[in-house]
């Protein structure tokens, strides 16, 4: 894959194109990887002050007692939105539901283990461990064999 | 949410008839050793039952989070028995059996039933880190080339 990059001070906004010789699974990433970039969530940092999260800088979303969190590499937001907004609106960036409570950027993911109860536990690149219940097990699967 | 629901029940379902198949399976061995020759009609529904609600505590047992894995498995061990004892006084099965071959039976169920969903689980582990390090490769050679 060949990268260029052009500086072009005609250009009001960044334009990308992207040339391939057959649409496949790797074009629908990168194009979904870039369209990350501009997304972003709106959340409130504990100030309460007002942010917005870059979708690809999150790494899991969790709800506890009816509150949304958005978990960064080191930073916890609180957000508006519900889970299963989350699940909907992310589901192309990668983002898969493990457990009833939370959505996790399967991109973040380094590796998983069994643990008791058929459940697992998947470590992600900050070093953190999020659970996988049992129910959500195959769709992770699955969605992981149609990323590669 | 509602496939969640559907890949719960189904799995509930699958535990619940393979857990009865194969204590129906041991409890006809028990009864060829003892030299029985006929089984009751509803003694396959009366295990049936007692397996459903044995799965049923189980998911119940799931919710609560212990420490250690031993008292977990312990504490389902005991319900289990529990059950056992109480449907089988309840359906008379100790009339033809003792009590501890039934209780064998029921552990022997239970610790086939963990280790396989044990190595169940184990497998679904390994191929997602399969999965994880084939797409760790890609986006290496992706990065290398450019």
């Amino acid at each position: 894959m060949k990268i260029n990059l052009k500086e072009n001070k005609n250009k009001n906004d960044i334009e990308i194109l992207i040339e391939y010789p057959e649409i496949s699974e790797t074009v629908h990433r990168i194009e979904t990887a870039i369209k990350s970039v501009d997304n972003i969530v709106r959340c409130q940092d504990d100030d309460g002050k007002i942010c917005f999260v870059r979708v690809s800088d999150i790494f899991y979303i969790e709800s506890v007692e009816k509150q949304v969190f958005v978990y960064t590499n080191d930073k916890v937001y609180r957000t508006e939105l519900l889970l299963y907004q989350f699940a909907e609106k992310l589901y192309n960036f990668g983002f898969e539901q493990i457990s009833k409570s939370c959505i996790l950027n399967l991109n973040t993911m380094v590796s998983v283990k069994a643990i008791f109860n058929s459940k697992m536990e998947a470590m992600l690149e900050n070093g953190e461990k999020v659970i996988i219940s049992r129910n959500f097990i195959s769709a992770v699967k699955k969605r992981l064999e149609k990323m590669l | 949410m509602k496939k969640n629901i559907f890949q719960f029940i189904k799995r509930l379902l699958i535990n619940t008839l393979a857990t009865t198949a194969l204590s129906i399976f041991l409890m006809c061995i028990v009864a060829i050793i003892k030299g029985f020759t006929l089984m009751t009609l509803v003694a396959p529904f009366q295990i049936l039952l007692v397996n459903s609600l044995a799965h049923i505590g189980f998911i119940l047992f799931d919710k609560i989070n212990m420490k250690y894995k031993i008292i977990n498995y312990t504490v389902m061990l005991v319900y289990l028995i529990g059950i056992v004892l109480g449907f089988g006084f309840l359906f008379d099965w100790f009339a033809v059996n003792e009590i501890w071959i039934v209780c064998v039976v029921g552990v022997i169920v239970f610790v086939l039933a963990i280790t396989m969903d044990i190595i169940k689980i184990n497998r679904d582990a390994k191929e997602i880190n399969a999965s994880l390090d084939e797409l760790r490769k890609r986006k290496n050679n992706n990065d290398k080339t450019e």
